[in-house]
């Protein structure tokens, strides 16, 4: 893809969590205004039941999912600043959702599901991006969390529950589309919102 | 008899909730890390006939966690509560403490977890069967709470850690309702203890802190009167419903 775009994508290498990497790139892009930063990069632990939680996991998801936007959100933010459409989206989930169990799996499922662990890392990413959006608002930076939708890629098919297959997935295309749609009608006044990919709000 | 499990039951809101149940006639297994320095818990357990036992336990250490749970095998434990955690200092924006996040995860987060994982067999045997974890006023991801009521108030590493508490708390309430365990999460108010003190702002008074008798207090009335229908729930100290 990069190689027919004319050079209108470059790829970078880096491990989100290795901080030095983030604020290395960080130094070598200084003079590229970035006008959407998509916090995208993520770990799905394999699910642990209660009474045998994987600690270890958990402090390595918190890193991944939470830690590492973060800190890529105060390596880039003069990046995005001085950009036209200053626009921050962390990736977030229908598990962060305090209020609906955001399992598709349907009745009778609960919080319960195994993914304490990751359910625990998105809700703190959504908590994150609240507090961004009042530290960014001076600064024109919208910030939001944006739930994709169980997606039919790699990570999504591994997470199946039981009972459903690859179909009752959301497309890919579908997904990225609808968050290209919610990036563009985006107000300053959006900012800290929690957002599905189809652009409706999803309940804290 | 009815008992009670606390973490850093030492000081503040932890030893409160000690004397409290002292005069109420429970027995208490009163947790903390440095039990030779922890006077007034030693005094109030020197005048409690045997009721109030003291353990050496330091919640981020899981092998002392279980060490604890086995030493303890056979005691019922009717409410677990979770009182234990840390307020790390304030990361003013573009400054935050990656180590002292993790830290802060560890000490609020994970503590709780390991300490239900490890004594679930304990509450599940006692008549209440509760466990409580501790909330805060800064722990609802729709709104602000707090004096000032702004979000961006540096401390978003102490807010991720209890927002996450919630959502654990949920999860827990599901993983233990067939055993018939009650979860809930209980922001105690933001409370006159040297933790909340040491988090006033410049020019604020002592007066706008909530005195801990009358956290203890509502936190009591609140456990008294929960069943297996409010798992799962979020509570204010006063019993009011804390916002998700």
């Amino acid at each position: 893809m990069a190689k027919g775009s004319n050079g209108r994508i470059t790829t970078h290498r880096l491990d989100v969590n290795e901080f030095d990497e983030i604020d290395a790139l960080a130094v070598e892009l200084a003079e590229t205004p970035i006008d959407v930063l998509v916090n995208n990069a993520g770990v799905l632990p394999a699910r642990t039941w209660f009474g045998e939680t994987d600690y270890e996991e958990w402090a390595r998801s918190m890193r991944n999912n939470l830690f590492s936007y973060m800190k890529v959100c105060e390596s880039f933010v003069e990046h995005v600043a001085r950009s036209d459409r200053k626009l921050i989206m962390c990736m977030t989930s229908g598990l962060s959702s305090m209020s609906t169990s955001g399992s598709r799996s349907g009745a009778g499922q609960s919080h319960a599901d195994g993914k304490h662990i990751y359910r625990t890392t998105k809700v703190a990413v959504n908590m994150l991006v609240v507090t961004l959006a009042d530290y960014l608002s001076e600064r024109g930076i919208t910030v939001v969390s944006v739930t994709p939708g169980w997606a039919r890629t790699e990570m999504g098919i591994s997470d199946l529950d039981p009972g459903y297959s690859a179909d009752d997935l959301v497309d890919p295309v579908d997904s990225v589309r609808g968050m290209c749609a919610l990036a563009e009608n985006l107000t300053l006044e959006d900012s800290g919102g929690l957002f599905r990919w189809d652009g409706t709000t999803l309940p804290w | 008899m009815d008992s009670m499990l606390i973490t850093g039951a030492n000081r503040g809101l932890g030893l409160e909730w000690v004397r409290q149940l002292d005069a109420a006639g429970w027995r208490i297994l009163a947790c903390c890390r440095k039990p030779d320095q922890a006077d007034e818990l030693n005094q109030l357990a020197n005048n409690a006939d045997g009721r109030i036992t003291i353990h050496k336990l330091d919640i981020t250490d899981h092998a002392a966690i279980d060490a604890l749970a086995g030493e303890l095998k056979d005691e019922a434990i009717d409410v677990l509560n979770n009182n234990a955690g840390v307020l790390p200092d304030r990361d003013p924006w573009g400054q935050t403490d990656y180590e002292k996040w993790r830290r802060a995860m560890e000490g609020n987060l994970f503590s709780t977890c390991k300490m239900s994982e490890a004594f679930t067999p304990h509450v599940a045997r006692s008549n209440r069967r509760i466990m409580i974890t501790m909330a805060s006023t800064l722990s609802s991801v729709s709104t602000p709470g707090g004096g000032p009521l702004v979000w961006g108030d540096e401390k978003h590493v102490y807010r991720t850690t209890k927002a996450a508490i919630n959502m654990l708390a949920k999860s827990m309430s599901g993983y233990l309702k067939d055993m018939g365990v009650i979860v809930i999460s209980i922001n105690p108010g933001w409370a006159n203890t040297e933790m909340g003190r040491a988090d006033l702002e410049p020019g604020d008074s002592e007066d706008i802190l909530l005195d801990p008798v009358e956290s203890i207090r509502g936190m009591r009335a609140l456990i008294d009167g929960l069943t297996l229908a409010d798992s799962g729930n979020l509570y204010k100290w006063n019993g009011e419903e804390l916002p998700p």
